[in-house]
């Protein structure tokens, strides 16, 4: 087990390692260059050579890589080109804001997604299950922004239950601050962007435990653990919906990317101030230490995911040899 | 009274080509203490009369006539909740691949642990007792109780599913071809084992194989289904020596018999469509025996003593047809 | 072809199979003919009778979905849309099941080092966050259909990878491969005559999945501002819609394309859902 946790952990660092590697590269080597957005042709010679040295674009490419590697030993993505402030210290905060968006909202989809599968898979052949898997094709089908949209113009429009946006009201909070997060303003304003992201990515739970579970519940252990006496309730949660969490847990990696993928524009449309939506501002101010900052993390919270979702499913599946 | 009483039970699967029919007027008493072998071809509906007995159809299948009594009582009509409580308690079963039927994912000693809480409160200390107990007598060490089903043999699983069946000590036991998964030595020892536990506990058995052998090795009567009717019925003795049935004598012919040098002669053909079954004997279009009435007139059981029936129109005449049917150019004929 | 006809005719038996197979020759037909038959120029400023510019107007006769807040017709926008939509979609779903099938083949059949060292490369785009790796490349290349095609398929290709390994895994121990083996076939052979035909059903399934997602996939980038510039799509009305600030006095700006998108990638949903119950009886609940 021990050996397992290890291997695993050093599959996470060689990943990670890749993935700082290749944004190194990526950002330095793909025709968009950043020193030709940042840097205007328009500068003198003298302050452009001051402009590259600042940023230590003057210095060999490999010199660069290494010191890139000790910067984000300490968390130093270098200063952003658009305020000049240190980027770690605009991502921190845009993290929190995202987490506190994304995680109850997974959390709750695949709760919610995992039990109502299960049950409409139990309650097989009727009505209520063919709309209900029709509902949620459908609700998997259409793009989380556009439904962002339609649910801001019904409920915070026309109905006026929500605000359109943001995280707090504009000018409550002049600064920065943990009391933000304390307040009913800010629940307020969680709600909308927390109940569409929660309504779209239970679908794909909920329609992947459902298949799951059909296939389940022909299986012999299913009948035996009936022909034991067991009450309905006891099969189908302590045998049928107990296995089929196995190939739901697996999907957990890929679903992680999604909800970051979702959350990117669930931001936007919420003009929420998270990781998604500073990366695209940043991309779109050429901010390419921000843009960094704000990638590298996104793909370590994937990561790390993966890695969580790894030892989850050698927990819950004892067929799995820790070799 | 009889511990099973079922009568003239019919049962129907919804499909998608319309109904079919899998089990029709099955009729079968089984006493108490007494061992019962239900042998015939996949498909002939003998698995489907266990699942019937256990109340565990698939929700395509519907009991349409006939009752299921378990000591008297009607289960059919006693509704579901009536029903759970008899299971395991009054019927328990040995399911037919142990590989598939204990839960991978929980330890052997959970599964058989919450069989007995189901329908005994018991304190844990008396469940564990209980539990190690179980599997000392079917022979597993019980030092594995803790492990999971993928790390024991198939023979050991298949114990452990037979500890299972008897961790309520049920008068009745249902086996749906217990060792058909597993070698010859391992499925010897497992009957041992059972004639052993039955010497011992006195439970009534009904065993589900296609292997003739293994009945008339372990049981007291045969009943032989054929397109989901009993085809025959009657003692072991009766019905291996003096078979009223071309069917039955068919089976006979497909055993392999120590000692005899001629190969097994098998059926030809297959078993009736049951979204389409023949309008007279189900048997008549591979019946050697077959005559003219036979393919429009519906046979019903004929007793031909105490204890012995069949359902052949020329069951009366098979006494001079048995010498034809143990030869295997008979089964080799044009069939019709 | 031949394969693909039984496909076809394994999704038509089921009703909704039968049902999602006519929506999406339907979008086929507007993608191919689309911009032929649109009744204006979609980037046309239109003015009414008044010679004033039509300004978010509502669905009429003229612009049976109404005009932009440029004044634009929405229906011809829409009809343009499709081409992008299907065409996009369908290179990358191809591309993915491409490269996910080739590697996923070879990691399973090989396996040992050659598996080891695949997989590793699968965690790693495993660990690429989707749709952000998606915008930064755009970023970084430049924004065309071409780019876009490309940066989809390098993230999306992993999963089908993972997918396809699993089942060559219990494949190769199948007798018809230890008999190929014997008869002296190379292993490129087995892996390519032997294996692949077994696992086309399969990739065909994630085919229909990696269309379905990248369309979705594809309308999000138009949105965020990253699509090709020069082409009308969905994800780019709706882009124009947000932008504007204004959508929320037209939810006839908002709507159709996002109507559109939901019907599209819930037929490619419902075929390739149909086409798994076939593979899968089980999953019809009986």
């Amino acid at each position: 087990m021990t050996a397992y946790v290890l291997r695993r952990l050093a599959y996470m660092a060689i990943t990670l390692f890749a993935m700082i590697t290749l944004m190194f590269f990526m950002f330095r080597l793909l025709p968009g260059d950043p020193t030709a957005t940042v840097i205007s042709p328009a500068l003198d010679e003298g302050a452009r050579e001051a402009m590259r040295r600042r940023f230590g674009l003057d210095q060999p490419l490999l010199t660069q890589y290494l010191a890139y590697l000790r910067n984000l030993t300490v968390l130093d993505f270098g200063l952003s080109f658009r305020t000049s402030a240190p980027a770690w210290e605009m991502i921190e905060l845009r993290l929190v804001n995202t987490l506190l968006l994304i995680l109850p909202s997974m959390i709750a989809a695949y709760a919610i997604g995992a039990f109502g599968g299960a049950l409409i898979a139990w309650h097989r052949g009727g009505k209520a299950e063919a709309s209900v898997v029709l509902f949620a094709t459908a609700m998997q089908s259409a793009p989380l922004f556009w439904l962002s949209m339609l649910a801001i113009l019904v409920f915070s429009i026309l109905l006026g239950w929500f605000p359109t946006g943001h995280i707090v009201t504009p000018g409550r909070f002049p600064g920065p601050s943990w009391r933000m997060y304390l307040t009913a303003d800010f629940l307020h304003h969680l709600a909308l962007p927390f109940l569409v992201n929660t309504l779209y990515q239970l679908c794909f739970p909920l329609l992947l435990m459902r298949s799951t579970m059909l296939s389940t519940i022909g299986e012999d252990y299913v009948e035996l653990a009936r022909m034991k006496g067991l009450t309905e309730r006891r099969v189908l949660y302590g045998h049928a919906m107990r296995n089929s969490l196995l190939p739901l847990a697996t999907t957990l990696p890929m679903i992680l990317g999604w909800a970051v993928a979702g959350s990117v524009v669930i931001e936007t449309v919420f003009s929420w101030p998270g990781l998604g939506l500073l990366m695209i501002e940043a991309i779109s101010g050429s901010d390419y230490p921000v843009v960094q900052g704000a990638f590298l993390l996104i793909a370590v919270l994937t990561i790390l995911g993966t890695f969580v979702a790894d030892l989850l499913y050698g927990l819950l599946d004892p067929r799995i040899t820790y070799r | 009274m009889a511990i099973l009483d079922i009568e003239g039970l019919d049962l129907r699967y919804r499909t998608d080509r319309g109904p079919a029919e899998a089990l029709s007027e099955v009729s079968l008493r089984v006493e108490r203490g007494e061992a019962i072998g239900i042998v015939g071809e996949s498909g002939c509906g003998k698995s489907t009369l266990l699942k019937a007995v256990m109340g565990v159809m698939p929700p395509n299948a519907a009991i349409t006539a006939g009752a299921i009594r378990f000591e008297g009582r009607d289960l059919v009509a006693a509704g579901p909740e009536a029903w759970r409580r008899i299971r395991w308690k009054g019927v328990a079963m040995i399911a037919q691949s142990a590989l598939n039927a204990l839960n991978p994912v929980k330890r052997v000693d959970a599964q058989i642990a919450e069989a007995i809480t189901t329908h005994e409160s018991r304190t844990r200390a008396e469940v564990e007792a209980r539990t190690r107990e179980l599997l000392a007598l079917v022979g597993v060490d019980p030092g594995r109780a803790r492990d999971y089903p993928h790390q024991f043999s198939g023979g050991m699983r298949q114990r452990v599913l037979i500890a299972m069946a008897l961790a309520l000590r049920p008068p009745l036991l249902l086996a749906d071809e217990p060792t058909t998964a597993l070698d010859v030595i391992v499925q010897d020892q497992i009957f041992r084992r059972i004639g052993a536990l039955r010497g011992e506990l006195g439970f009534a058995m009904v065993l589900v194989t296609h292997d003739l052998a293994l009945v008339i090795e372990n049981c007291d009567r045969i009943a032989v289904m054929y397109g989901g009717l009993v085809v025959e019925e009657g003692p072991v003795a009766a019905i291996a020596t003096a078979s009223c049935h071309p069917y039955t004598l068919g089976l006979y012919n497909a055993l392999s018999r120590l000692g005899q040098r001629r190969q097994p002669v098998s059926i030809p053909g297959r078993p009736p469509d049951p979204l389409a079954p023949p309008a007279g004997c189900r048997f008549a279009p591979r019946c050697p025996f077959a005559i003219e009435r036979c393919h429009r007139e519906r046979p019903v059981m004929q007793a031909l003593s105490a204890r012995h029936a069949a359902r052949c129109l020329r069951a009366a005449e098979m006494n001079d047809l048995r010498p034809a049917a143990a030869l295997p150019e008979t089964w080799e004929g044009p069939q019709p | 072809m031949a394969f693909l006809l039984s496909f076809l005719g394994a999704v038509w038996k089921a009703p909704t199979g039968r049902f999602s197979l006519v929506l999406l020759a339907l979008f086929l037909v507007a993608a191919i003919l689309g911009p032929l038959v649109a009744p204006h120029d979609p980037m046309l400023r239109n003015y009414g009778p008044d010679h004033k510019l039509l300004r978010l107007a509502g669905p009429s006769w003229d612009h049976w979905l109404g005009t932009t807040l440029m004044g634009r017709d929405i229906a011809s926008q829409m009809l343009h849309g499709a081409r992008p939509a299907l065409l996009v979609g369908g290179l990358t779903a191809f591309g993915t099941v491409a490269i996910g099938m080739n590697i996923g083949l070879v990691a399973g059949y090989f396996g040992g080092r050659t598996d080891d060292v695949l997989m590793r490369i699968t965690d790693m785009f495993l660990g690429l966050p989707f749709l952000p790796f998606i915008i930064i490349v755009l970023s970084l290349t430049g924004r065309s259909l071409t780019t876009i095609v490309v940066a989809m398929t390098l993230v999306m290709w992993r999963s089908t990878a993972r997918v396809i390994r699993a089942q060559v895994l219990s494949l190769r121990e199948m007798p018809f491969v230890a008999a190929a083996r014997i008869t002296g076939a190379s292993d490129l052979a087995i892996v390519y005559r032997e294996i692949a035909p077994n696992v086309l059903p399969l990739a065909l399934v994630n085919a229909a999945f990696a269309l379905a997602w990248a369309i979705i996939t594809e309308a999000s980038i138009g949105f965020l501002g990253f699509g090709d510039p020069n082409s009308i799509t969905w994800g780019s009305i709706l882009y124009d819609a947000y932008a504007s600030q204004t959508m929320y006095r037209a939810p006839w700006w908002v709507v159709p394309p996002g109507i559109a998108i939901m019907v599209l990638v819930s037929a490619v949903y419902f075929v390739g859902r149909a086409y798994e119950e076939v593979l899968n009886p089980r999953l019809r609940g009986i």
